[in-house]
C-alpha cells in the first residue's frame, strides 16, 4: 500500500506549481500498483469513492513524484483505476529552473530581449512619429539677422 | 627559441650518454596506408662538450603556403599521394656508420667546426639504410652557410635527355639552347670553413650531406613517439636541398622505391626506371626558384655580378640573397638583396635559437589597428590673403548698392584742370576698372550675427575707399552646435527599440534629412554640429554618436544677391570722346574745361562750349549737335556681379529634429516589473513568450508575483536527480515552455 494525495488542479499543465490554488480531493489515499507499474506512467488501484472521480492531479509519496492523472476507470468489483503520467515539471520543477540553460523566449521585457521575434503581433500601421528638438545652444540662426551678410572683394591694399 | 618541454620533456630527462647501438630504427612511411615513419626508442640525449643542457628546439620557422614544401606529391606505385607541411627542421645527414659511435670522426668535426660549436644534435633517426642516420641540429649558424640555387638542365623531357648541372648564375641563352629543359633545382650548401677561409660544400670528401625535413617532432620524453611526417630529403645529388623536381629515394629493408616531388601536379611524368619530371626552364621560372629559395629563409647565391671569389664573399654583396620571415616566423617568398640583407632580422641572428618560432605554441594573431572613439575638427587658415570680406547689416547693403551708381558724384573738376588732371582723378578712384569688378560675391547666411571683428571700418573696393561702413571678417569656417540628446530605449532596449520597430531620422536645416541606424545610437547621446564654410556658402552637419562623428550631411545656408552697378570706364571713355569732339569741332588746342563739375550737364557745358566759341558756321552747328547728341544719349552701362539662389531651404524650421517612428501601443510601462500597456501583447507575451537569446537560468526569468512563461532550448541538467528519462521529459518540457 502507498499513500497518495489526489487533486483537482485548473492550472495550465507547463506550471511549475500546480498546487496552489489546487483543490485537494483526498489528502491521503491508499493506493496500490496495478501489476507491474513503472514510475513513469504508473496505474494505481484504489477503493471507490465518488469523490475520488473528480481529481486529475495525484502525488505519490512512496514515489516522491506528481503525475497527471490521464485516465480513471471503475470497474464492476468497485475499484477505481487511475492512469498516471509523471509530471516533470512540479517534480523536478524548482531544481531546474536554476539549472544553466539557454533561454529563446520569455515574459519578462525587463531582461535585454534583443532578437527580433516575427511572430509578434505589431503592424505598420500602429506606428507613430514624434520628434526631438535638438536646440541650437547659441540662438544664432535667424532668416532676417542683424548682421548677416558677407561682402567678398579683392584683397591688397591701396598703394596711394 | 622556446624550450618547450611539452615537446622535449624537462631538461632533467635528458639523457647524458650517446647513442649506441643498432637497436634503433624506424617504420617507413607507408603510402598505402599513410602511416607515417616513426622512432622507435632507444636514442638518448646528448650535452654541449662543455655540459650545457642543449636547447632542443629545432624548428625555426613555420612555411607559407607559397613554399612547395607545403604541397609535396608523394608518388608510390604510380599512385599519388599529397602531403603538406607547415615548418622545417634542418637535419645532418651520414652516411658514415662509425659517427655515431666516434666524436671525432672528421668531417663531422669539420662541419661542427664551423656550423655550431657541438655535435649535432641527438637522437639520430634511422634513414636511408642501416648506416645512414639523420640527426636535426639543436643549433647552427646561418651565416657559417650559404646555398648555392643550382639547376639540372636537360635537352629533353624524358629520362634519357642528357643532363647538365648549373648554376642559375651561369645560364646563357647558348646553354639555354642546348639545355631548353628543367628536371631538378636544388640548394647546394656551402659552409664557412674559417680555418681556411675556403667555403666547403658539405658532401665533397664527406660523408655527411645536408637536408631538409618539414615538420618534424622531437618529443625527447616520449621517444616512441617520435614522429616525421615525412621523410628527409636527399635527392639524387650529394648535399641538395630540393626546391622543385622530384627526387627517389629508396627506403631501407629492399626496394621501397618511393618518390618525391616538390613538382605541380601536372609536371609529373612517372618513368620506370625513376622519375624525371622536366619542363621549360625561363626567367620566370628562375625568379619562382629564388622564392622558394627564400621561403626557407637561407643566405642564397643568385648572381655573379662580382669577381669575388666565393671564400671571401660577404653576406650583404649584391649576389646574395636572404630570405624573409614575417611577424610569425613564416617565410613567404620575399628576400633582401645586397646591403638590404643587414636589415633583415635573421641578419641579426647568431644562431637559429634567435627564432622565436615554436610550432606548438603558434603565434595568436593580435589586431594591429588602434580604434579611435572620437573625431578631432581641423582649424583652416591662409584662404584669405587674396580677398577681403566684410560683414554688413541691411543698411549697409542698401549704402553699397548707392554707391555703385554714384559715378562722379564724388569727383570734383575745376575748371583750371587739365584733362590729365582728370585722367589722375579717374585712375585713383577706380583703377581704371569698373568698381563692380572689384566685388566677388554678396551673400545672406541665416545668422542673427556673422561673427567679425570688434571695429567697423569703411569698406575699401579695390583703391577707392567708399563711405559704406562694415566689418572685417576673418575666418574661414565656423561650427555652430545644435546639442546633443541621449536617444532613449523606450522600449527597456528590447528589438522594439531598434529596426525595423523604430526608426530614427534625422533633419538638419539646410541639409535635409536622413535616416540613421538605431543600432549605432540607441541608447546613445546624440548631438549635431553644423560647419559654415563662409567661401562658398555650403554647410556641412556632422552626426555624432557620443564623441564620433557617424554621419554626414551636406547642404547650401546662403543666399546669393546680385550686385549690380555702373560700368564706369566705358562711362569714362563716353565722356572723354564727346570732350575730344567738342574739341575738335570747336578747333581749340587746348584741354581745359569749362564745366564746373563732372556732371551730365557739366559734360554738355564743356563740350558745347566751345562749339559756341567757334564761329557761326553752319558745318559746326552740325558738330556741336552731333556731339551734344552723343554725350546726352549715352547710356549708361551697368554690369552685375553674383546670381540669386533659393531661399526655401530658410523658410521652414531652423531647428535640428529627431524623428522617431515607434510602433503605437508597444508603450512598455514603468511598473515594476515593466510591461506592454497593450493587452495583447501582454496576453501574447504570457502564452508565448518574446524572443531572447541568453544563457542564464529560468529563475533569472522569473517575474515576481506571477507566474511567467519561459522557454529553454538547451538546459545543464547537472546536479537534478532524475533518471535519463525523466531528464529526457524534463529538457522537452523546457523547450515547450514552463510557467515558473
Amino acid at each position: 500500500m502507498m499513500a497518495a494525495t489526489l487533486y483537482k488542479t485548473t492550472t495550465d499543465t507547463k506550471s511549475i506549481d500546480k498546487i496552489a490554488g489546487a483543490e485537494i480531493i483526498a489528502p491521503a489515499v491508499d493506493v496500490k500498483p496495478y501489476e507491474n507499474v513503472s514510475m513513469l506512467n504508473p496505474v494505481f488501484v484504489l477503493a471507490y469513492n465518488a469523490a475520488y472521480l473528480r481529481a486529475n492531479y495525484i502525488y505519490v509519496s512512496d514515489f516522491a513524484k506528481w503525475y497527471y492523472i490521464i485516465d480513471i476507470s471503475v470497474d464492476t468489483a468497485g475499484r477505481i483505476f487511475i492512469r498516471c503520467s509523471i509530471d516533470v515539471r512540479q517534480t523536478f520543477g524548482a531544481a531546474f529552473i536554476n539549472c544553466p540553460a539557454i533561454i529563446t523566449r520569455a515574459e519578462s521585457i525587463g531582461q535585454p530581449t534583443l532578437y527580433p521575434d516575427s511572430q509578434l503581433p505589431i503592424h505598420p500601421s500602429k506606428n507613430n512619429v514624434t520628434s526631438i528638438v535638438l536646440h541650437e545652444t547659441g540662438n544664432s540662426f535667424s532668416g532676417d539677422g542683424n548682421y548677416c551678410y558677407l561682402l567678398t572683394c579683392i584683397g591688397g591694399e591701396p598703394t596711394a | 627559441m622556446a624550450i618547450n618541454t611539452e615537446i622535449y620533456g624537462a631538461p632533467e630527462t635528458w639523457g647524458t650518454s650517446n647513442m649506441t647501438g643498432a637497436g634503433f630504427k624506424w617504420v617507413n612511411f607507408n603510402a598505402t596506408t599513410g602511416e607515417k615513419p616513426r622512432l622507435l626508442n632507444g636514442a638518448e640525449l646528448d650535452k654541449t662538450p662543455h655540459g650545457e643542457i642543449i636547447e632542443n628546439s629545432v624548428c625555426t620557422q613555420a612555411l607559407g603556403t607559397e613554399s612547395k614544401y607545403c604541397h609535396i606529391i608523394i608518388e608510390n606505385a604510380g599512385e599519388l599521394y599529397h602531403c603538406d607541411f607547415d615548418y622545417i627542421s634542418w637535419f645532418l645527414s651520414e652516411s658514415d656508420d662509425t659517427e655515431r659511435n666516434s666524436q671525432n670522426n672528421v668531417s663531422t668535426i669539420q662541419l661542427d667546426n664551423h656550423i655550431n660549436s657541438w655535435k649535432p644534435y641527438r637522437p639520430s633517426t634511422y634513414y636511408w639504410n642501416y648506416s645512414d642516420y639523420c640527426r636535426p641540429f639543436a643549433e647552427w649558424k646561418h651565416k657559417k652557410l650559404l646555398f648555392n640555387l643550382k639547376v639540372q638542365l636537360r635537352t629533353g623531357v624524358d629520362v634519357v635527355s642528357t643532363p647538365a648541372v648549373y648554376s642559375i648564375w651561369d645560364i646563357t641563352p647558348e646553354i639555354l639552347a642546348e639545355y631548353p629543359y628543367i628536371s631538378f633545382a636544388y640548394l647546394e650548401t656551402y659552409v664557412d670553413n674559417s680555418a681556411t677561409d675556403t667555403p666547403n660544400r658539405i658532401g665533397v670528401n664527406q660523408y655527411s650531406q645536408f637536408g631538409i625535413s618539414p615538420n618534424v617532432e622531437f618529443d625527447i620524453a616520449n621517444i616512441e613517439n617520435f614522429q616525421i611526417d615525412y621523410a628527409c630529403f636527399k635527392s639524387m645529388l650529394n648535399n641538395a636541398i630540393p626546391l622543385w623536381g622530384m627526387n627517389t629515394i629508396s627506403f631501407n629493408e629492399g626496394s621501397n622505391i618511393i618518390n618525391i616531388g616538390l613538382c605541380d601536379e601536372e609536371d609529373v611524368h612517372i618513368y620506370s626506371n625513376g622519375v624525371v619530371c622536366a619542363r621549360e626552364y625561363t626567367e620566370d621560372f628562375k625568379e619562382y626558384l629564388i622564392q622558394q629559395a627564400a621561403c626557407l629563409g637561407l643566405f642564397v647565391r643568385i648572381a655573379n655580378d662580382s669577381e669575388i671569389d666565393n671564400s671571401i664573399i660577404p653576406l650583404d654583396n649584391n649576389d646574395i640573397i636572404l630570405g624573409v620571415l614575417d611577424e610569425y616566423e613564416t617565410g613567404h617568398g620575399e628576400y633582401t638583396r645586397g646591403a638590404e640583407n643587414r636589415n633583415n632580422k635573421i641578419w641579426s641572428w647568431s644562431t637559429n635559437r634567435d627564432s622565436n618560432f615554436d610550432p606548438y605554441t603558434p603565434p595568436i594573431p593580435t589586431d594591429p589597428n588602434t580604434y579611435s572613439d572620437t573625431t578631432t575638427f581641423n582649424f583652416i587658415g591662409g584662404l584669405s590673403s587674396m580677398f577681403k570680406r566684410y560683414v554688413l547689416n541691411a543698411a549697409g547693403v542698401d549704402a553699397l548698392g548707392q554707391q555703385l551708381f554714384k559715378i562722379g558724384d564724388d569727383i570734383v573738376v575745376d575748371q583750371s584742370d587739365s584733362y590729365q588732371d582728370y585722367q589722375e582723378i579717374i585712375l585713383n578712384n577706380f583703377l581704371t576698372n569698373n568698381p563692380v569688378d572689384a566685388i566677388i560675391s554678396l551673400k545672406k547666411y541665416p545668422l542673427v550675427n556673422i561673427p567679425h571683428a570688434d571695429t567697423s571700418e569703411q569698406l575699401r573696393l579695390g583703391k577707392k575707399q567708399i563711405s559704406v561702413v562694415g566689418y572685417r571678417f576673418p575666418y574661414t569656417n565656423f561650427r555652430y552646435l545644435f546639442g546633443a540628446i541621449d536617444v532613449y530605449p523606450r522600449f527597456k532596449n528590447t528589438f522594439l527599440d531598434y529596426a525595423p520597430f523604430t526608426t530614427l531620422e534625422i533633419y538638419v536645416p539646410f541639409c535635409g534629412t536622413k535616416e540613421l541606424d538605431t543600432g549605432i545610437y540607441m541608447g546613445h547621446k546624440l548631438s549635431v554640429e553644423l560647419q559654415i564654410d563662409f567661401t562658398t556658402g555650403s554647410c556641412d552637419a556632422y552626426i555624432k554618436c557620443d564623441n564620433l562623428v557617424t554621419d554626414t550631411l551636406s547642404g547650401q545656408c546662403a543666399i546669393d544677391i546680385p550686385v549690380t552697378g555702373t560700368e564706369s570706364a566705358t562711362v569714362d571713355s563716353q565722356i572723354t570722346n564727346g570732350i575730344i569732339q567738342g574739341k575738335a569741332a570747336r578747333g581749340k588746342a587746348t584741354t581745359d574745361f569749362a564745366s564746373a563739375n563732372f556732371t551730365p550737364s557739366g559734360w554738355v557745358k564743356s563740350i558745347t562750349d566751345p562749339f559756341a566759341a567757334a564761329s557761326n558756321r553752319f558745318e559746326n552747328k552740325l558738330n556741336r549737335a552731333g556731339a551734344e547728341y552723343n554725350v546726352t544719349h549715352s547710356q549708361t552701362p551697368l554690369r552685375s556681379v553674383g546670381t540669386s539662389t533659393p531661399v526655401g531651404g530658410w523658410t521652414i524650421d531652423f531647428n535640428c529634429r529627431l524623428f522617431i517612428t515607434y510602433p503605437t501601443g508597444s508603450v512598455i510601462n514603468n511598473e515594476n516589473p515593466p510591461s506592454f500597456n497593450d493587452e495583447e501583447l501582454k496576453q501574447y507575451g504570457h502564452i508565448n513568450g518574446f524572443a531572447t537569446v541568453e544563457a542564464a537560468t529560468m529563475a533569472n526569468f522569473k517575474i515576481q508575483g506571477a507566474p511567467s512563461f519561459v522557454v529553454a532550448d538547451s538546459i545543464n541538467l547537472d546536479g537534478i536527480a532524475a533518471t535519463e528519462t525523466e531528464k529526457d521529459l524534463i529538457r522537452a518540457a523546457c523547450k515547450e515552455g514552463c510557467y515558473i
